[in-house]
């Protein structure tokens, strides 16, 4: 009897041990598992699907180096663009598209302040998605052009 | 006491946060560069050295050669991507080229005495012209070093931050057990969206970083030496000295550490660490335009976080995120599996049991934000909660990893 129950004893804990030596097995499966498909998804985006799939981005704003030197010193002009801005705080973003070209010419221009608010600035950055759009601003003839290096992008000053 | 690997990856982010604070000091409280220097970097020094480390050899055995393998080698594969990611994007992901290296160029080109121009209520705000300046100033500083303006700068920041989070991350757990260091470290190096923000060069990891260091300091300590509480603090102010985020960790910090250690000295003596950097956060703030989120009415944002379409929003994307495989991978889907099936048999580094919830609690109060901010729900859940678990997941790594699991009675002892 004594025996017996020595044997059941040595049994559950041998199954015991067993169970929790497949447990740790799987774990360190699962855990490869995990990671494995980390590094994979990693080098597959960056080293295989961008370079096939993505131009990148060398530069960002290289159009307006140009005008940096006619604007260098001017602590603020202002901005003029065909596409409408998120101003409000409080409001729900809705102009991605018109936020990243500001964002887009303020890194280029830094440090003058792309006033987007301003009606007084007599320097004026204009960047405008649709470039025909510009030369009907240009035909009210409120604005001289100082300097227009691509067709939807110019340097205004307000006459 | 600390390991020596530890104290080296702990203080090469240090420095760099020292560096970066000077520089600010000297413009916000009109002090001569020198004088900054020295103000911040002496009291630093002082720390360096009074932080006690003692050197760390174990022999490893050949599962733990084999493991040490796999970790250099998804080290070797994470390095490359983010190389070759930086080659295509040098200038850094939007948020990265839109905030944080725009403000390092404007205070650059702007140089002494024209630095208050980059916080014009003028410039679209968002910009964000309110956010903390650690990285943008530490760009800055190396532009200057430089003597003219490099991506190179921001791109190798990008990666020394990835990197010492995960040295900190292998230190840190490796004075627990040898094998588990490189578990951790290959988790952290095998994360998706981590290689990618630290490519990205968005301020999310410098954050991941300080609050790693933070975290460390505080798991690895000996119970009763003051030094590494103070030196921990300090880590949670570089934190919330890098994004406004921070400020809710350096609070969740303080309050575990409270809870933990159930005693006032062992708060003060953090909030000592953390005050350099909280008093540059004071300054700052009160010469800048107040954050977007704060320019909405309480009411308003009461009625958005008790909005049940919003919440169910919410919810819905929080379930999805974790399933969605090409940001996350499996990694959301084993930590969720860690926090339904072994956490229960686990228990959190003695002294640390609060702060192992702070990640859980600063993830709630996150969300709480989301809810409660003006702007779309998804679109903000979609552009932020990957950075929003960057920030801890270094962290959330290095607290699994020092759980002792009941099964481990050698483990357990070990401590």
């Amino acid at each position: 009897m004594t025996l017996t129950t020595r044997s059941g004893t040595v049994a559950r804990h041998a199954r015991r041990a067993l169970a929790v030596s497949r447990l740790r097995l799987h774990w360190g499966l699962w855990f490869g598992v995990v990671c494995t498909f980390g590094v994979v998804r990693e080098g597959y985006f960056c080293l295989v699907h961008e370079p096939l799939t993505h131009q990148g981005r060398a530069s960002v704003g290289a159009g307006f180096e140009g005008m940096r030197q006619l604007i260098a010193g001017a602590p603020r002009v202002g901005y003029l663009s065909d596409q409408p801005l998120d101003t409000d705080p409080t409001a729900a973003r809705a102009s991605n598209h018109g936020d990243l070209m500001y964002a887009t010419a303020q890194y280029a221009l830094a440090p003058t302040i792309l006033a987007h608010s301003s009606r007084e600035a007599s320097l004026v950055v204009a960047y405008f998605n649709d470039a025909a759009r510009l030369d009907d601003v240009l035909r009210y003839g409120s604005f001289e052009v100082m300097s227009r290096p691509f067709p939807n992008l110019a340097l205004l000053r307000r006459k | 006491m600390i390991s020596r690997g530890l104290k080296i990856a702990l203080l090469v982010p240090a420095f760099a946060a020292l560096l970066s604070g000077a520089a600010t000091a000297a413009w916000l409280w009109h002090l001569p560069p020198w004088l900054a220097d020295v103000v911040f970097l002496l009291p630093g020094l002082a720390l360096a050295f009074s932080l006690r480390a003692r050197g760390h050899t174990q022999a490893g055995d050949a599962a733990d050669r084999r493991l040490v393998l796999a970790f250099w080698a998804a080290a070797a594969v994470a390095l490359a991507s983010a190389v070759a990611h930086l080659f295509r994007f040098p200038h850094g992901g939007n948020d990265a080229w839109i905030i944080w290296n725009l403000r390092a160029r404007w205070l650059f080109r702007a140089g002494p005495g024209g630095e208050a121009s980059a916080f014009s209520p003028d410039i679209l705000f968002w910009a964000h012209t309110d956010y903390p300046l650690l990285l943008p100033q530490l760009i800055a500083r190396g532009y200057r070093i430089l003597g003219r303006e490099s991506q190179a700068v921001s791109a190798f920041l990008g990666i020394l931050f990835g990197a010492v989070s995960v040295a900190m991350v292998v230190a840190a757990l490796r004075q627990i057990d040898r094998s588990r260091g490189f578990l951790g470290g290959l988790a952290l190096v095998s994360t998706p969206p981590f290689v990618m923000a630290a490519a990205d060069q968005l301020a999310d990891v410098p954050l991941a970083a300080f609050v790693t260091g933070s975290v460390a300091l505080l798991v690895t300590r000996d119970r009763g030496d003051p030094v590494p509480l103070v030196a921990a603090g300090a880590f949670a102010g570089m934190a919330a000295w890098t994004k406004n985020e921070g400020i809710l960790h350096l609070a969740l910090i303080a309050l575990a550490v409270l809870l933990d250690e159930r005693r006032l000295r062992s708060l003060l003596l953090l909030s000592c660490g953390a005050l350099p950097f909280l008093a540059l956060l004071v300054s700052f703030k009160l010469q800048v335009p107040a954050n977007d989120l704060l320019q909405s009415a309480a009411s308003a944002a009461f009625h958005r976080l008790l909005d049940p379409g919003r919440c169910w929003t919410l919810l819905r994307l929080a379930l999805r995120r974790i399933v969605l495989l090409q940001v996350w991978g499996l990694h959301l889907v084993a930590l969720i599996a860690f926090v339904l099936f072994l956490r229960k048999g686990s228990r959190p580094w003695a002294g640390c049991r609060w702060l192992s919830w702070m990640p859980a609690a600063t993830i709630a109060a996150h969300l709480l934000v989301l809810l409660a901010q003006p702007h779309d729900v998804a679109y903000m859940f979609k552009v932020t909660i990957d950075r929003l678990l960057i920030h801890l997941w270094p962290a959330i790594i290095l607290l699994i990893g020092t759980r002792s699991f009941a099964q481990r009675p050698d483990e357990s002892t070990a401590r």
